[in-house]
């Protein structure tokens, strides 16, 4: 046999028994891939570097044997419409993590499997602290359509240092929250500036704080509108007024994490933000203080402020609406809540126990959020009409602030926009 | 139909065994021959094109897609009595006719620039397609950078050489924000243009300019009346091409200012987009897109009709 011929054969034979070899494993894998119970489960996350699900979804299934096919591949910004996309493809998850803004339009589409039934039967139901259900409730009151986890309070970051050379005390109400702006602002003109009102994406949820913290309502209890009270118009101007002494790139700003950059860097001397953030500073809470979102009072145990959440939902579709909501409810117990909260991401947990847990117990930006928790909170109500938020928001802002139209309008587009008019 | 070439009738070729395939009569054989091609074509472009229409005139949210309800021309005019189409509208005019008259300025001097003898002239051609190359969201975040009013480092190198007294937000102002996306896009769009004249030019029969010089032309006369009137069939091709994707082409104003600030950079496809994929009305979505395809369409029917015209000639 020639050398050529040998080697032809031999790697033919090599590739052969490769080949074999590989059907043989796939067709023995199918027996117990069939076996064993998946689920799929989509979540964004706000730091790439957070592996704290999938550490999780890999303890669950060494204690239940259900599998949990993670995506986080699409970032929040994209999140919702990639979700509804595939609603409509039919290949939407088994579950999913979502926002306070989406529940109104899914529960509205009934895509999302009602819980109750389930949640009554849930030993773990007792731990959750019971304000928080009132997150994942849809228009009725009554039916929960998804499992608290995630949970946010917007506050204010500010510089110590800066306000302390400036000679301005934290503001406790709106009115001061303007006038320290002022004085701020005057401490170096154009060099220090006071605060990013945030006018491009992103920017409705500090808005609405500081609005809500002035007495703005959403809703009411029959779900109508009444975004545009005098307590919100009020809100609105002080907020709007602002602008005078923010940073150039304030009507564009889209990003949160330069905001905070913003304030790290000493060019705004305060932000409104949330936990979330807290774990990003490089400066700590000797040169980054945190206090309440000025409200209208001053006293927070008066306040309202604005909570935020991003919970679990089940979809109808699910084949395995059982498996989908053992993940999910794992994701609300104390074990689970207490590695999330620990997380990159950092959130509030949604179980009292953890959040009293000691790891905490040192840190100032988590007890301020729990202290605002514990006063009333509010949250963008579960109607379709808070998904065109986003796109009202920011022109109406922006010509606000550009004098292209009154302040008033900015209440008024938001008011519309939750409504559902066009 | 014409029949296949008989390889006997070719020079040195001879009848091979079954060859060609005659098909029975009456059985029409080019209609299946281009049926993989008629198939994709069907499903990949005029599927959408109907179903779009279809959408078009209809009430349609993706999460109730069982409620879909007939509406007639309503969102047609809806769209047509919004102030914010209006605005979209005179934007994208703005948008189309800005980048493709930059690109099409800067192009031509490029690519007369490229097309002289000088040393590394193969390595300048190919450095000058890299902002052609570039992702367009790359271009968004390296121009969102650059802009940036605080750390960006044109405002920096503006105010160093005294040019700015203090921090300019290019992308704020509503009077610079959609002159500045433009500048951006005609960085990007220049190398295209360079590159698809260059291959024009490099394309002009030298004894043309020789005999224009002869008779006294100078070198701007030259260019006009020869040059320009030689290359004007890639010149027109070229500009109908860079209008039509740069209508289409909303990323680069998505990423960077979202339409803002107050709507001023908002074009026709950005307002589309936003309600297809924020409102989630898309029967609105397919009236806007379907506006702007027929927009659209006049400049590209006109260029075919030309183009028919000289061939007729």
């Amino acid at each position: 046999m020639r050398k050529s011929d040998f080697l032809f054969r031999s790697h033919f034979a090599f590739a052969a028994i490769v080949g074999l070899l590989s059907a043989w494993s796939s067709i023995s894998a199918i027996p117990a891939s069939a076996a064993r119970a998946e689920i799929t489960y989509w979540f964004w996350k706000d730091n790439p570097d957070d592996n704290t699900i999938a550490n999780l979804a890999a303890k669950f299934e060494k204690e239940t044997g259900i599998h949990v096919n993670l995506m986080s591949d699409v970032t929040y910004n994209e999140f919702f419409s990639f979700l509804v996309n595939s609603i409509a493809a039919g290949t939407a998850p088994c579950a999913a993590q979502l926002n306070t803004t989406y529940l109104g339009p899914l529960i509205n589409a009934g895509v999302l499997e009602p819980l109750n039934d389930r949640i009554a039967a849930w030993p773990g139901r007792s731990a959750v602290t019971p304000s928080l259900w009132s997150y994942v409730v849809g228009p009725d009151g009554k039916t929960r359509y998804a499992m608290p986890s995630k949970f946010l309070m917007f506050y204010l970051y500010y510089r110590k240092d800066i306000l302390k050379a400036a000679g301005v005390a934290v503001p406790k109400t709106q009115q001061e929250f303007v006038d320290a702006a002022k004085a701020l602002a005057a401490s170096a003109p154009g060099k220090q500036f006071a605060f990013n009102l945030r006018a491009g994406n992103g920017g409705w949820d500090q808005w609405a704080a500081f609005l809500v913290a002035g007495g703005a309502r959403f809703i009411d209890d029959s779900g109508k509108v009444v975004l545009n009270s005098p307590e919100a118009l009020k809100s609105n101007q002080l907020y709007l007024s602002t602008y005078q002494w923010a940073p150039p790139g304030t009507i564009n700003m889209a990003s949160g994490g330069q905001i905070i950059q913003e304030l790290e860097a000493g060019i705004t001397a305060m932000a409104i933000h949330h936990l979330g953030t807290a774990k990003a500073l490089k400066l700590g809470p000797d040169k980054i203080g945190v206090a309440p979102i000025p409200s209208l009072s001053g006293d927070p145990a008066t306040s309202t402020y604005l909570g935020t959440m991003n919970m679990n939902g089940v979809f109808a579709s699910c084949k395995n609406k059982d498996a989908a909501f053992k993940w999910v409810s794992y994701l609300t117990e104390a074990n689970a809540q207490l590695e999330i909260a620990k997380g990159l991401d950092g959130y509030l947990p949604v179980v009292d126990s953890v959040a009293r847990d000691p790891h905490f117990a040192g840190d100032p930006y988590f007890q301020a959020s729990l202290q605002m928790a514990a006063h009333a909170v509010l949250a963008w109500p579960p109607i379709p009409g808070t998904t065109a938020v986003p796109v009202a928001f920011p022109p109406a802002l922006q010509a606000a602030l550009l004098k292209k139209a009154s302040g008033d309008s900015v209440v008024q587009a938001v008011a519309k926009a939750l409504s559902g008019k066009r | 139909m014409p029949s296949a070439i008989h390889p006997s009738s070719l020079p040195g070729g001879r009848p091979t065994r079954g060859w060609p395939f005659r098909a029975p009569r009456g059985v029409p054989i080019h209609w299946l021959m281009l049926a993989p091609a008629l198939i994709l074509v069907a499903g990949f472009v005029l599927f959408p094109a109907v179903n779009a229409l279809w959408l078009s005139l209809t009430e349609t949210n993706l999460l109730n897609t069982s409620r879909q309800k007939f509406v007639g021309f309503h969102n047609f005019e809806v769209a047509f009595t919004s102030d914010t189409f209006w605005l979209s509208l005179l934007n994208l005019l703005i948008w189309v006719v800005g980048c493709v008259g930059g690109q099409l300025v800067l192009g031509m001097i490029g690519a007369i620039l490229l097309n002289q003898k000088l040393r590394g002239r193969a390595v300048i051609r190919g450095a000058v397609l890299v902002p052609w190359a570039t992702a367009s969201i790359l271009v968004s975040l390296m121009w969102l950078w650059m802009l940036n009013p605080n750390f960006g480092i044109i405002n920096h190198f503006l105010q160093m050489v005294g040019l700015l007294s203090g921090p300019k937000d290019w992308l704020g102002d509503p009077a610079t924000a959609l002159p500045t996306l433009i500048l951006i896009d005609v960085w990007q769009g220049v190398p295209f243009f360079a590159v698809m004249l260059l291959a024009a030019l490099q394309s002009v029969p030298k004894e043309l300019l020789e005999a224009a010089k002869i008779d006294g032309a100078g070198p701007w006369q030259s260019f006009w009346r020869v040059t320009l009137r030689y290359i004007m069939p890639t010149v027109l091709i070229t500009v109908v091409l860079r209008a039509v994707w740069s209508a289409n082409y909303f990323d680069l104003i998505l990423v960077v200012t979202n339409g803002g600030p107050a709507d001023a950079t908002l074009t026709l496809p950005l307002f589309a987009y936003q309600t297809a994929y924020q409102q989630f009305d898309f029967g609105l979505a397919a009236a806007l897109g379907i506006t702007q395809a027929a927009i659209l369409a006049v400049p590209v029917i006109a260029y075919v009709r030309q183009v028919l015209k000289n061939e007729r000639a």
